[in-house]
């Protein structure tokens, strides 16, 4: 937390980025307050509560879509359970990341080398072409076993973050001192070690969560979302099957492009934010 | 005798370390195809059953021939010893399930080069791009142009091309119609070595490649400041620099010379990766490349065809790391220095 | 398989939709659309011989003269050497095979190219538009009184294009070739078969092992195609399995004249020589393509360089004033949208639990909010065609109430299982929440998902926990074959011309346990002897026999009530044409055969059109 607080006043970057998170949060929070009376009782997802393509009108805000739903709500419920499934896999990945990562590079020897080998063997198959098949077979895709799909994608680049960190701290004397002085492997860690992690951590996750957004959208935008929710992907989906390029209905794309644009840009301004304010010679003004 | 020969030591570590991991990716890549619950036999077989809308009493015997053709009869262990056979001692990918015969690396061959073409030049125009911006976006790091810029790249570096793209099409092809939006070539122009063929061809590439360099360039750029400020502030350039050197001759010789090692590394990362293809960016584009035809694989479920993009995606991500990590103790004496000690 | 709206945010062009079992371009239109409904089919031998039974129409519309006569034109950037008022063009999928046109083996031939379509010929035709069933390469059949022989009587004077005469032996060997080799695709009948044989050239007798009336029925043209001869001259010294046939032989109007695999599309020329010569058609031309995405595809039609295409019906009722040449066909498909349940599975195990279910779908609601253009609750298991009117039972409707939306019934039925309401939860008799996954091979978005994402809200007002997921093609029919699924939203192919189509793919007979695959039909594991013993009388008895009726009334109130499979709505389609070049064109006015250019009864509209 001290970590965060001493980012926020000393980086404009981390700044920014907090700031519009927070309002697409904000506004992905009370959404449920704004649709719920457009809805009439149905679920933002429900097909056919409405007639089709209706113009904006007081009862619906933006009118209503191919499928007879209210087009606010759909963006509203959208931008919720996108960012959701973007912060559960980034918080997946990078807890089993900082397992792995903690583990092998703390204990080393033949442990660390078997587990960097299989992460590296996972690293180099492509990830989204079986993302994509796994998506189509997989039984049920709600917001958790998509969360856990992508995060099992991604979790081999915060392990190997984590694990350098750990590699080059555990030369630290102040390691050393405390190893001689016989402290247990899990109280090292814990009082030495983790604190120092600390902004590491943050970055991972929201690297992670970046990279599990990533993954999310593309499988989203061909099809491949949870069933029965409304995500920002999907939206683009159903843009192109309402052929909204040849309809001119270029309102369709932009608004869900532009959230996931907007989101993407805060979380990536967050994590540049920490790094600088770790490294402080990435810094784009401060230097002499 | 490795005592006596560290760098053949490190050489010989690196190769087993290459041809392990390639083994181990073709395996999990493998299994985790063959575990999820489809094949593309039966679903085959059920489609005629509609088109012909009788049911197929042949059905087993049919399934049988096709599984047998298509290397999928026997438990998933000689599948596998089979599969691994026929791929790394015959070099024969099996035939595709979407163009029946057809070999699997006929397939590819026939896709590789559009892949290449678009990435391969993408990749490479905003490496180097992103290189020379970095460098400058160091070297000037106080002004406040080389400010927005990294702002910018910062902003940019994390969006997926595909909503990129969309931007692009939606402006550049449909709002202002400047660009074709799908398609490789302008179909009137036979394929091959003539002047118009290639000019349509780069016509048409020049929205999916934005998409694609907008995003990595701001990568490059990234990467090749930080490395490069880093540099800058090392004591080595300070000396340098009261000796006399002049600030181009800093720039090049030290501060460009040590970007350019791990960069290059990085490129190499990145050519060996895009063999998958930018499979969105190709579906959206409606390019002829290895992303689509995946693409095409993935919906029939042909197991061949995905796992034949796949393991060329592993062999050239881990050949082109190799061979960056065979060249680096030539070129590099440093490193040289710490594989002998 | 090839309904794959998974992908299709890329592009139509990308992708093939499953309609009724063959491929189509995806649409999604908003509001309704005059449907034609065809009439009777009529009865199948008293048809005249060679008539293509299309009215001469007027055409419908006010149209524009045709442009003057350019002697070449471009087509997908391809100049052709030939004018544009000399050729149809179809519009159609990504193609991507363009070399091989054998249709035995996996992906050995492009589906939607022509070939099938105008190319081949078939010995009959059913046309549901006029209600015909159309004798064209065969005159005629006969069964022995045990409907155990039937004699086919082939056509006189058919020429293959490349001279030689099409006869008994054709079709003789074509047979015996899928009869003897099982691992090539081609119908499960050949098991029945003891003995195919020409006896002379124009007669083709089949001996089978068992009563099978309706046996010629295979030779149809039903949904799509019908059942393929090949020349034997040509295939007698080759493997079918690795055979390409390029060139095609055919008897058809139109032989291959080149295809453009880059550009994506097949050039198909006039057979000069085709035997029916009152039949010759007056396009010298027709192009399969693979046509523009639907970004493109206006322009290209304000062009008018389409005839005979597939569009998104709102983009149209958008810009209907700016393209008054093109008409309109909005067509019933003949597999009505369905749900399937596992019957081996509980809680579907019941009849009582599958009706209840069944009156918990809103099928008005999915009718007029949900399909594009507007359609109807289906009423039968079948398509709105009049012709299969006469097998609806309609008091086993009324009876079941199977079909109705109707949830204070179906909670009512739940009760009397033992079901009951605990805090806002379905628990069942033993003691769980009833809980089951709904799937479908369609895509997020598209029509038949859409129903069943309402269908499972409706299930959860009543404290079901139902959940729903799409699947790709290949992965769902997997499942749905081995048993491992709850329930289903598809398409239910079930009766063209004769309703035992459908019954008969319900017999126990056809069941296998869950974890094996049913290749053989029956995935939904329905055991009822009651419908084996009508089926098994049905199979073996004459369709126009008196005593035919009361037994496929038995068959529909068994159907009813065990509910495998219900009907949703009705499957309505469009499809568009274009007047600029050509007299006679389709329209919802003047539709003398099935209006879809992927299907083989497309070939009348070449033989009736005339050029301006």
């Amino acid at each position: 937390m001290r970590f965060l607080l001493s980012c926020w006043r000393t980086n404009s970057k981390f700044r920014v980025g907090i700031i519009i998170l927070a309002v697409l949060i904000f506004i992905a929070l009370i959404g449920p307050i704004i649709y719920t009376p457009l809805l009439k009782g149905n679920s933002p997802a429900r097909p056919g509560s409405f007639a089709r393509w209706m113009p904006p009108s007081l009862e619906h805000p933006m009118g209503t879509e191919g499928l007879g739903r209210d087009l606010l709500a759909d963006y509203l419920a959208g931008l919720g359970t996108s960012l959701t499934i973007g912060f559960i896999s980034g918080a997946l990945a990078t807890f089993l990341g900082i397992t792995v990562g903690f583990f092998t590079g703390y204990k080393g020897g033949w442990v660390d080398a078997i587990l960097t080998a299989i992460a590296n063997m996972w690293m180099v198959i492509p990830a989204y072409p079986v993302l994509v098949a796994l998506a189509m077979v997989m039984p049920t895709i709600n917001i958790y076993t998509m969360s856990i799909v992508l995060a099992l994608f991604s979790w081999p680049y915060s392990a190997r973050t984590i694990h350098a960190q750990i590699v080059g701290m555990k030369q630290l004397s102040y390691v050393e001192m405390a190893k001689v002085s016989g402290q247990g492997d899990m109280a090292i860690i814990f009082t030495e070690i983790f604190p120092n992690l600390i902004p590491y951590l943050f970055m991972g996750f929201a690297f992670s969560t970046v990279g599990a957004m990533v993954s999310e959208v593309g499988l989203e935008a061909i099809g491949l979302g949870p069933a029965n929710i409304v995500t920002l992907g999907l939206m683009i989906n159903y843009a192109n099957q309402w052929t909204a390029y040849s309809r001119g209905l270029y309102h369709l794309l932009l608004i869900p492009v532009g959230l996931l644009v907007l989101i993407f840009m805060s979380i990536t301004l967050i994590n540049r934010g920490m790094e600088e304010h770790v490294n402080p010679r990435l810094q784009t003004k401060t230097e002499k | 005798m490795f005592k006596r020969h560290p760098l053949l030591k490190y050489y010989l570590k690196k190769i087993v370390t290459y041809i392990v991991t390639i083994w181990g990716a073709f395996t999990i890549a493998f299994f985790l195809f063959r575990l999820m619950p489809s094949n593309p036999i039966d679903a085959w077989v059920k489609s005629l059953e509609r088109q012909y809308s009788v049911k197929i009493d042949r059905g087993s015997e049919l399934v049988d021939y096709y599984k047998e053709q298509f290397g999928l009869n026997g438990t998933l262990w000689e599948q596998y010893v089979r599969y691994l056979y026929n791929t790394f001692v015959k070099f024969d990918l099996g035939p595709s399930f979407i163009n029946f015969p057809t070999p699997v690396q006929e397939l590819l061959l026939a896709r590789l080069p559009w892949t290449l073409a678009l990435m391969g030049i993408s990749i490479l125009i905003a490496w180097v791009l992103g290189l020379l911006i970095g460098a400058a976006a160091a070297w000037f790091r106080t002004s406040p142009v080389s400010g927005w810029l990294t702002n910018i790249s910062i902003v940019l570096s994390q969006i997926p091309p595909y909503l990129i793209a969309i931007f692009l099409v939606l402006f550049l092809g449909y709002t202002l119609k400047l660009f074709p939006t799908r398609g490789a070539w302008d179909a009137q122009y036979p394929v091959g070595l003539n002047w118009n063929f290639i000019q349509s061809v780069l016509w048409h590439s020049i929205l999916p490649a934005s998409a694609i360099i907008i995003t990595s360039l701001a990568g490059w750029i990234l990467s090749t400041r930080s490395l490069i400020v880093t540099i800058l502030g090392e004591d080595y350039l300070m000396y340098a620099e009261a000796k006399g050197l002049s600030p181009w001759e800093i720039m090049t010789r030290y501060a460009l010379r040590n970007a350019l090692l791990p960069q290059t590394m990085g490129l190499a990362l990145t050519m060996g990766f895009m063999m998958s293809g930018q499979l969105l960016i190709e579906m959206l584009f409606v390019y002829p490349g290895l992303g689509e035809l995946m693409s095409r694989g993935i919906q029939v479920f042909d197991y061949n065809t995905m796992m034949g993009i796949i393991i060329l995606s592993i062999f050239s991500v881990m050949t082109a790391s190799l061979i960056v990590e065979l060249t680096l103790p030539v070129i590099d004496p440093r490193i040289r220095k710490e594989i002998m000690s | 398989m090839k309904r794959n709206t998974l992908f299709s945010l890329i592009s139509m062009v990308v992708i093939f939709v499953m309609l009724a079992g063959c491929g189509a371009p995806a649409a999604a239109p908003t509001a309704t659309a005059e449907i034609i409904n065809p009439p009777v089919i009529k009865d199948t031998e008293a048809v005249k011989p060679t008539a293509t039974t299309a009215p001469t129409a007027e055409p419908t519309k006010e149209q524009a003269a045709a442009p003057a006569e350019p002697q070449t034109f471009t087509v997908n950037g391809v100049t052709m050497p030939f004018g544009r008022n000399e050729v149809v063009i179809n519009d159609q999928v990504n193609f991507s095979v363009f070399d091989s046109f054998n249709p035995f083996i996996p992906n050995g031939v492009e589906f939607a190219a022509g070939w099938w379509q105008i190319s081949a010929e078939y010995l009959w035709y059913v046309n549901y538009a006029t209600g015909e069933i159309v004798p064209w390469l065969a005159e005629g059949f006969d069964y022995s009184e045990d409907y155990k022989t039937l004699t086919i009587h082939i056509r006189k004077g058919v020429t293959w294009n490349d001279g030689v005469p099409f006869t008994a032996n054709d079709v003789a060997f074509t047979m015996n070739m899928l009869k003897n080799d099982t691992t090539l695709s081609g119908p499960g009948d050949t098991q029945y078969w003891d003995e195919v044989t020409a006896t002379d050239d124009y007669t083709v007798v089949f001996k089978m092992s068992e009563s099978r009336p309706r046996q010629h029925q295979l030779f149809y043209v039903k949904i799509c195609t019908g059942q393929i001869i090949m020349p034997k001259h040509i295939w007698e010294n080759q493997d079918p399995k690795t055979f390409k046939n390029f060139p095609p032989v055919t008897t058809g109007p139109y032989m291959l004249d080149k295809t453009y695999p880059d550009q994506k599309i097949f050039v198909w020329k006039r057979n000069d020589n085709y035997w029916n010569k009152d039949n010759m058609p007056k396009a010298k031309y027709v192009i399969y393509r693979t046509g523009p995405g639907a970004d493109q595809q206006l322009a290209e039609i304000q062009s008018n360089n389409m005839d005979i295409f597939g569009m998104d019906y709102t983009t149209y009722v958008e810009k209907k004033a700016e393209i008054p040449q093109i008409n309109l066909i909005a067509y019933v498909d003949p597999c009505p949208r369905g749900a399937f349940f596992n019957t081996a599975k509980a809680p579907f195990d019941k009849a009582e639990f599958r009706r209840a279910m069944s009156m918990l779908m809103n099928r008005p609601k999915w009718a007029e909010n949900i399909w594009v253009p507007q359609s109807k609750p289906a009423v039968a298991p079948w398509a709105d065609y009049r012709n299969l009117d006469k097998f609806i039972n309609q008091e086993a409707n009324d009876k079941w109430g199977t079909l109705q939306y109707n949830p204070e019934k179906a909670k009512q039925m739940l009760a009397d299982l033992g079901y009951k309401d605990d805090g806002g939860k379905l628990v069942g008799p033993d003691g769980n929440q009833v809980k089951f996954e709904v799937g479908t091979p369609v895509g997020v978005g598209g029509w038949e998902y859409s129903m069943a994402q309402d269908w499972i809200e409706d299930l959860k007002a009543i404290g079901i926990d139902a959940t729903l997921q799409n699947f790709e093609g290949p992965v769902w029919w997997g499942k749905v074959d081995t048993g491992d699924f709850d329930a289903g939203f598809w398409w239910m192919c079930g009766a063209t011309i004769d309703p035992l189509e459908l019954y008969s793919g319900f017999t126990s007979d056809l069941v296998v346990p869950i974890g094996e695959t049913a290749t053989r039909g029956n995935a939904m594991r329905l055991q009822d002897p009651e419908l084996d013993e009508v089926v098994k009388k049905l199979s073996a008895i004459n369709p126009e026999d008196p005593d035919a009726l009361p037994l496929y009334m038995q068959a529909y109130d068994i159907f009813m009530r065990d509910a495998p499979g219900v009907p949703l709505i009705q499957t309505y389609y469009t499809t568009y044409s274009n007047t600029t070049y050509w007299n006679n064109m389709l329209s919802n006015q003047n539709l003398y055969t099935v209006p879809f250019n992927w299907w083989a009864q497309i070939t009348f509209v070449l033989l009736n059109i005339a050029p301006k």
